[in-house]
């Protein structure tokens, strides 16, 4: 049987997500058997052209040559897989789109050029299948790699992180009056900030599709309580949809 | 040679994090130009931290680096102490070496075996040289692991740490904790010393070229890796933290999104081979030192290929002072203690680490409700860009007569065995050579 190929692309991030997926270690070794990974630059040289069977693509879409980049992807891929809260909701990128009056490029590297708003792929794109997460959790990827070479699309499960805590005995930290993010957010993590004793800051992107005004307020909340993390809720209201 | 001109695309240069473009242009005899054109999207992580609470930095800028995300949070954590005038714990420094020891475990694990070894034993990439060294890449796996076992066993999380917040930590890790680490450090260190004896086999290419190396010093510790007070130099040169932008001078170019700089106005080499060149062997682990001893290691190692060496010496010696500092945590036993509260006041920090890559510097200006005003991040793969740049330059002036894929792939080694990392800054794409 000819091996199904799987590629990985990396947009705009720091590849974190790509080194969970090396983190699968001699596990990686046994899935090269089944599958030929076309374009994982992290862990191969090989640079091929489509089409491929799956494309995980990790980062935010931040520029044109991107956008046409992600388009050719698309195009070569039976499924897509949006790798990451980059990917999913625009991950800590969106962080500038919150300010509409800095100009980033001048600001950092004291000249101008393009940099247009950090965007999810599903802006441009169809996306088969999200895998949330700033980072991804690695078993999430395995279940997702697996069943889509079993032709099996999965569905996000929408349950809040608090599920997680309440599976895995975590005390809530509410309780130690921090503010926590964790009823708003996609779970699905494991909770591992509320078990390290932090709050949950809504990596993984809103679990429900606030209105604006919702986000707002919540955003407002911890603005005032400590800043604004990179929460997907910024993302709705760079939208502006309201649902 | 032709008079027509004659380009060299490589698309990727691939098994590097990140990517950019090198640029050469050559004549029959002379080369005339090398530009290191750094060209990923830029991130803007300097801007983005205005306006956020100080609590907030470590967890945002951590999001610069997917491979040395530990550095980060450590370089940020510190300058956040340092703003703050925070004095931590010994417990707390003791378990923050410790992470970071596995921190450079896991990557100079994944960068001698997955990223350098390929090219020294032939094959395109490791997934590839697998089928004829199954016992090599899977060592490098293990060996991995162990750096993302004692990451996430003391971090919270492999990759992106939670627990290690400015003041100390949000949760210790339990006596079990040490002991699997313990234990994962016992089984490893045959894997750590057979990596060492590899690589002192290998007989890499040649470079040599006069240059400082740099690293960060510290009054209290040998061979630091955190709890930097200045930068040191190999010729004898010695700033301290606070006077780093001034020491350090950066230029923009209009090629690349790196910047490029220089201490004394020259191009300084930071990372492994500097470490070891700057602190010298005498600040090794006595084991590490018999066994270089043994392996018949020089103590100055100047060709720059033998980064990838020092990589190994020091993957060796991270082994032995995390199970030293995981005995000594043992012995004493964890005590409870809750992280420094942050009291937000004005004012402004500096803080330098060594990550894998090299000196780490981060500065942060606040205000008085504790909101960053201003942010300033110098990373290691930027510190290397201008030294690389001399270095390409000297290695094709030496082999004008080899032919292009030879230079390609001499070239090709050298930045591999440098480690950059441009998610720091970018992504490592295509190499240009332009002939007349
Ligand atoms: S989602 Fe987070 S970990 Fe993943 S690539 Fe983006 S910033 Fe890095
Ligand atoms: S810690 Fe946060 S996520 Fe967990 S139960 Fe409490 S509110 Fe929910
Ligand atoms: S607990 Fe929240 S912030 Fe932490 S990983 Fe889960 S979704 Fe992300």
């Amino acid at each position: 049987m000819e091996k199904k190929r799987v590629a990985l692309f990396s947009l705009t991030d720091c590849q974190g997500c790509e080194f969970v997926v090396l983190q699968l270690g001699e596990k990686l070794l046994e899935v090269a058997k089944e599958v030929d990974f076309a374009n994982f630059r992290l862990a191969s040289s090989k640079k091929e052209d489509g089409p491929f069977f799956i494309s995980f693509v990790d980062g935010a879409v931040t520029s044109s040559e991107e956008v046409e980049h992600l388009k050719w992807i698309r195009s070569n891929s039976k499924y897509l897989v949006a790798l990451g809260s980059c990917a999913t909701i625009g991950g800590v990128n969106a962080l500038k789109n919150y300010f509409t009056n800095v100009n980033f490029p001048k600001e950092v590297y004291s000249r101008d050029f393009e940099s247009f708003e950090a965007k999810p792929l599903s802006e441009y794109v169809k996306v088969d299948v999200l895998i949330p997460g700033c980072p991804i959790n690695l078993e999430e990827f395995a279940f997702v790699l697996k069943a889509l070479l079993e032709d099996k699309v999965p569905k996000l499960k929408l349950a809040p992180v608090c599920e997680d805590c309440k599976k895995n005995g975590i005390e809530c930290v509410t309780k130690k009056g921090m503010f926590c993010l964790g009823p708003y957010t996609i779970g699905g993590c494991g909770a591992p900030c509320p078990a390290a004793g932090v709050p949950c800051f809504g990596c993984r992107g809103p679990l429900f599709n606030p209105n604006v005004a919702d986000a707002e307020k919540v955003l407002r909340d911890r603005f005032i309580h400590g800043g604004v993390l990179f929460t997907g809720l910024g993302w709705v209201l760079v939208k502006g949809e309201s649902k | 040679m032709t008079s027509e001109e004659r380009t060299i695309k490589l698309e990727y240069i691939t098994r590097v994090e990140g990517h950019a473009n090198v640029y050469v242009r050559v004549s029959d005899k002379e080369v005339e130009e090398v530009r290191m054109q750094v060209i990923e999207t830029p991130r803007f992580f300097e801007a983005m931290l205005k306006g956020r609470k100080i609590k907030d930095a470590h967890t945002i800028v951590s999001r610069i680096c997917g491979i040395c995300d530990f550095s980060h949070t450590l370089a940020s954590v510190e300058t956040t102490e340092n703003a703050l005038g925070m004095q931590v714990s010994e417990q707390t420094k003791l378990l923050r070496k410790l992470v970071m020891y596995g921190q450079h475990i896991y990557s100079h694990a994944l960068h001698l075996y997955l990223l350098s070894l390929p090219d020294y034993l032939g094959f395109p990439d490791a997934i590839q040289m697998a089928s004829k060294y199954p016992e090599e890449v899977k060592r490098g796996m293990r060996l991995k692991k162990v750096g993302n076992e004692i990451s996430r066993i003391i971090g919270g999380r492999a990759t992106m740490s939670i627990s290690i917040i400015p003041g100390g930590f949000s949760r210790l890790p339990s006596k079990e904790d040490l002991e699997k680490i313990n234990s994962l450090l016992k089984e490893g260190l045959e894997d750590a010393k057979k990596t060492l004896e590899l690589f002192a086999s290998l007989e890499p290419p040649k470079l040599f070229r006069e240059t400082p190396f740099a690293a960060i010093d510290s009054k209290k510790e040998n061979y630091p890796l955190i709890l930097g007070d200045g930068i040191k130099t190999s010729d004898g040169t010695y700033f301290s933290k606070e006077e780093f932008e001034k020491k350090y001078v950066e230029q923009a170019r209009d090629y690349s999104y790196a910047k490029f700089g220089t201490i004394d106005s020259k191009a300084p080499m930071v990372g492994a081979l500097a470490r070891f060149n700057v602190h010298g062997e005498e600040n090794l682990a006595s084991p590490t030192k018999s066994l270089l001893k043994s392996l018949s290691i020089s103590s100055t190692l100047t060709n720059r290929y033998d980064n990838n060496l020092a990589q190994a010496i020091e993957l060796v010696d991270f082994f032995y002072k995390a199970k030293e500092i995981t005995e000594q945590l043992l012995s004493t036993g964890i005590k409870e203690e809750v992280p420094l509260q942050l009291l937000p006041k004005e004012a402004s920090g500096v803080g330098v680490v060594e990550a894998p890559r090299g000196i780490l510097y981060h500065r942060y200006s606040l205000d008085k409700e504790g909101r960053i005003q201003s942010a300033n991040i110098v990373t290691p793969t930027a510190m290397n860009v201008f030294s690389l740049e001399l270095d390409i330059k000297q290695l094709l002036s030496e082999n004008l007569n080899l032919p292009e894929s030879k230079m390609v792939e001499l070239i090709e080694k050298l930045i591999r065995a440098y480690d950059p990392c441009y998610s720091c800054s970018a992504h490592f794409l295509k190499l240009k050579i332009e002939r007349k």
